[in-house]
C-alpha cells in the first residue's frame, strides 16, 4: 500500500513536468500578451512591465527559471493581478470551489445511489423507469439552463434563497444542487446497471439461502460490487466537479478557482495559465490514486502495485 | 411425522413463450436424519424443486402453482417470507453446485462464513469469529484463522466447496439441501466432499437431501431415491430397490449409460432423444418418446406414480400394470 502511493507519487513527476512545459509553451504561443488589452500602455511602461515580470529575457531562459521556482513550489506572481502570486490567489479561492465540490459531490453520490438502487431492484418497472428517465434528463440539460432555473424559482418566485453570492450556508444550496445534479444522474445509472449485473449472481442466492435480510443482501452484498463502475467514475468525476465548476460559479457569482481558471487564458496571464493547470492536474492525480486505492479495498481480485 | 412432507408440488416459470411446468405435482417425504438422492438429467426440475421449498425461486418469472411443504409445522410454500427467511440457513442449509460463483467474491471468507451465527443466533462479531474457526476446522480447512480474513479467489474449488458445507452446518441445521454439490468439482475432489458431507451429517444428525445427476453417488450415501424427469417424479423407493430393481425405464435406461455398467470395450449406451418441451401439456408418459419399451397406452394413457406394496413407486404404466418386467435379465445381457 505504502509503496504503491510511493510510486504513484513518482510516476506524478513526469506527468507534472510535461503539463508545466505544455502549458508554459502554449499560452506563450498564444497571439498577444498579458499586457495587451490594457489601454494606451507606452513603449517605456511596457518596456519596464517586460522587465519586470522578466519577459524581456529568452523564453528558455525563462522556462529553466520558472521550472526552478516550482521545484520550489512557487508557481510566481500573476500578471494579472499585481502584487498577487499564483500560489496565493489558488489559497484564497480553492476552498470555495474545494466547499462547493464536496457539497455537489455528496449530494451526487446520495441521490445517485439511491435512485440508482430502486431502479435496479425493480428494473423495467416504474420504479426503475421512472429515476432512469429523470436521469437522462439531467445528463442532458445543461448546467446553465438549470442554474438559472432553478435561481429563478426558488431564489426570485419563492425567495427561500440568494439567487447569488457566497455568504451563508443557504448561499451553498443552489450551486451545489446545480453542480451535484447531471453527475448524480451518471452515478445513478451507472449504480444501476452496476447492480443489475450483481444482483442475479450465484453469490446472491447464497446470501438469501442463508436468511440474510433483503436489505443487507443489497447494502453488503450487491453494493460492495455493483458500486465499482460509480468509484472508477468517481476519480474524474470529483475532479471534473471541483475544476468544471467555471459556469456554476459564474451563474451564482461564486468566488472559486473556476473564474481564474478561465480568466486567466483570456488575460494570457502566464504564470496563472499553467500554474492552475499544475494544480488541477495535481488534483486529479490525487483523485485518481483515491480512487484506486477504493477500488482495491472494494474488489479484493484487484492487488495495488502488482 | 416426517422431518419434510412434501405434497404434490408444483413450478412453473413463465416466458413469452409460455408457461414451462419445471416442476410437476412432485411429493416426498424425508425423515431426521435421513439422506434422500433426488436424481435426473440436466433439466428434469431437481435444482428447481430444492429452490421452491426455501422460497429462492425468483417470483417473477417464476410462480409456486400449487403444494404443500411442511416443515416442523410449517407450510414452507405458504409461511411468511420473514419466517421462511428464518429457517433459511438456520434450520435449513444449502450447498450449491459451482463453489466458484456461489461465495461472494467481494467479502471474505470469514464475514460470510459466520453471517448465519449473527443473523439467526445473534451472537457477537467475535464469538461468531470463533465458531466460525472451529466450522472451518471442522471441515478440513488448516490455519483457520487466517484463513477467515482471506477472500474466495484465494482458495481452490474444493476448499470452496469446503467453505460452503461449513457455511450451511454452522447453525447445525435439521435439513441439508445439497444441489449437485460435487458436479463442478475434480473427481479426485468429488469423493473427499461426499465423505465430508456424509461425516458431518452423522455428526449433526441432519437430514440430507442430495440433488445429483451421478446414480454413483446415490448408491454411495442415500438411504432412499427418488428419480425425477421433465419435472415429475417417475421412480422413487430405497435405494437398494431402485437401483438394483429399477421399476422405471428411465431408471434403468440413465444405468445403462453409466461407464460401470457398460463391458469394456464396448460403446457406451446414450438414451436417445432429449427430455421433452415442458412449454406444451405432456399426455402420457413424459419418457415414452425416447423409451425402448413404449407402447400405445404409454403415449396416450394416463400416467401416473404408484406406490406399491413394498414402498417401491414407477410411474411406468406398463410396469405398473404387470405386462412389462425389467429384469435383470436385461441388464445382465447388456453387460456381460
Amino acid at each position: 500500500m505504502l509503496s504503491f502511493i510511493v510510486r504513484r507519487v513518482i510516476e506524478t513527476i513526469p506527468t507534472l513536468f510535461i503539463i508545466a512545459t505544455l502549458t508554459f509553451f502554449m499560452v506563450r504561443l498564444a497571439p498577444g500578451g498579458p499586457f495587451s488589452s490594457e489601454k494606451n500602455v507606452s513603449p517605456q511602461v511596457l518596456r519596464n512591465l517586460n522587465e519586470h515580470y522578466g519577459l524581456d529575457k529568452p523564453v528558455l531562459a525563462q522556462y529553466a527559471g520558472y521550472l526552478k521556482n516550482i521545484v520550489k513550489g512557487d508557481l510566481g506572481p500573476s500578471f494579472k493581478y499585481p502584487n498577487r502570486t499564483v500560489n496565493e490567489l489558488i489559497a484564497t479561492s480553492f476552498p470555495v470551489s474545494l466547499e462547493l465540490g464536496v457539497l455537489a459531490t455528496a449530494l451526487a453520490l446520495a441521490l445517485g445511489l439511491t435512485a440508482g438502487i430502486i431502479a435496479s431492484l425493480r428494473p423495467n418497472s416504474l420504479a426503475d423507469y421512472a429515476p432512469m428517465t429523470l436521469a437522462m434528463a439531467g445528463i442532458c440539460i445543461p448546467t446553465f439552463v438549470v442554474g438559472p432555473l432553478l435561481a429563478l424559482l426558488f431564489g426570485l418566485n419563492l425567495g427561500w434563497v440568494n439567487v447569488s453570492g457566497w455568504h451563508s450556508f443557504p448561499d451553498r444550496v443552489l450551486p451545489a444542487i446545480t453542480l451535484g445534479l447531471p453527475y448524480a444522474a451518471y452515478i445513478a445509472r451507472l449504480c444501476r446497471s452496476g447492480m443489475l449485473e450483481i444482483l442475479p449472481q450465484d453469490f446472491i442466492r447464497t446470501a438469501r439461502a442463508k436468511g440474510v435480510p433483503e436489505w443487507k443482501i443489497i447494502l453488503k452484498h450487491a453494493l460492495k460490487g455493483g458500486i465499482l463502475p460509480v468509484v472508477s467514475f468517481l476519480g474524474p468525476a470529483t475532479a471534473g466537479i471541483i475544476t468544471g465548476s467555471f459556469v456554476v460559479e459564474t451563474i451564482f457569482q461564486v468566488p472559486g478557482l473556476g473564474r481564474h481558471f478561465v480568466n486567466a487564458a483570456f488575460n494570457r496571464d502566464y504564470t496563472m495559465v499553467p500554474g492552475i493547470a499544475l494544480f488541477y492536474g495535481s488534483l486529479m492525480i490525487v483523485f485518481n490514486m483515491l480512487v484506486d486505492i477504493a477500488y482495491a479495498w472494494l474488489n479484493p481480485r484487484i492487488r495495488l502495485g502488482e | 411425522m416426517p422431518l419434510l412432507s412434501v405434497t404434490n408440488l408444483s413450478t412453473s416459470f413463465h416466458s413469452r413463450r409460455g408457461t414451462v411446468r419445471v416442476v410437476n405435482s412432485v411429493g416426498f417425504n424425508i425423515d431426521k436424519g435421513e439422506t434422500l438422492g433426488i436424481a435426473g438429467e440436466s433439466g428434469s426440475g431437481k435444482s428447481v424443486l430444492c429452490y421452491s421449498l426455501t422460497g429462492l425461486v425468483p417470483q417473477p418469472p417464476g410462480t409456486i402453482e400449487s403444494g404443500e411443504a411442511l416443515f416442523d409445522g410449517c407450510d414452507l410454500l405458504k409461511c411468511t417470507t420473514e419466517k421462511l427467511r428464518s429457517i433459511r440457513g438456520n434450520r435449513i442449509g444449502m450447498i450449491f453446485q459451482d463453489p466458484m460463483t456461489s461465495l461472494n467474491p467481494y467479502l471474505s471468507i470469514g464475514s460470510q462464513l459466520v453471517e448465519p451465527l449473527t443473523i439467526h443466533r445473534g451472537l457477537s462479531k467475535k464469538e461468531a469469529s470463533a465458531r466460525g474457526i472451529d466450522a472451518l476446522t471442522e471441515v478440513g480447512i488448516q490455519d483457520a484463522p487466517r484463513r477467515m480474513r482471506q477472500f474466495p479467489h484465494e482458495f481452490s474449488g474444493g476448499m470452496r466447496q469446503r467453505v460452503m458445507i461449513a457455511m450451511a452446518l454452522i447453525n447445525n441445521p435439521d435439513l441439508v439441501i445439497a444441489d449437485e454439490p460435487t458436479t463442478a468439482l475434480d473427481v479426485t475432489v468429488q469423493a473427499q466432499i461426499l465423505d465430508l458431507i456424509g461425516a458431518l451429517q452423522h455428526k449433526h444428525n441432519s437430514a440430507v437431501i442430495l440433488v445429483t445427476h451421478d446414480l454413483g453417488v446415490i448408491a454411495g450415501i442415500c438411504k432412499r431415491v427418488m428419480i425425477m424427469y421433465a419435472g415429475r417424479v417417475l421412480e422413487s423407493g430405497s435405494a437398494g430397490q431402485v437401483l438394483s430393481r429399477p421399476r422405471h425405464p428411465y431408471t434403468f435406461a440413465l444405468q445403462k449409460s453409466m461407464p460401470a455398467f457398460t463391458k469394456r470395450g464396448n460403446e457406451l449406451y446414450t438414451i436417445p432423444g432429449a427430455p421433452p418441451d415442458l412449454s406444451r401439456e405432456i399426455i402420457g408418459c413424459p419418457f415414452a418418446p425416447r423409451c425402448e419399451f413404449k407402447i400405445d397406452k404409454c403415449v396416450n394413457g394416463p400416467c401416473q406414480l404408484l406406490v406399491h406394496k413394498d414402498g417401491h413407486a414407477t410411474a411406468c404404466v406398463r410396469i405398473n400394470d404387470g405386462d412389462l418386467l425389467l429384469d435383470t435379465k436385461y441388464r445382465a445381457g447388456f453387460t456381460e
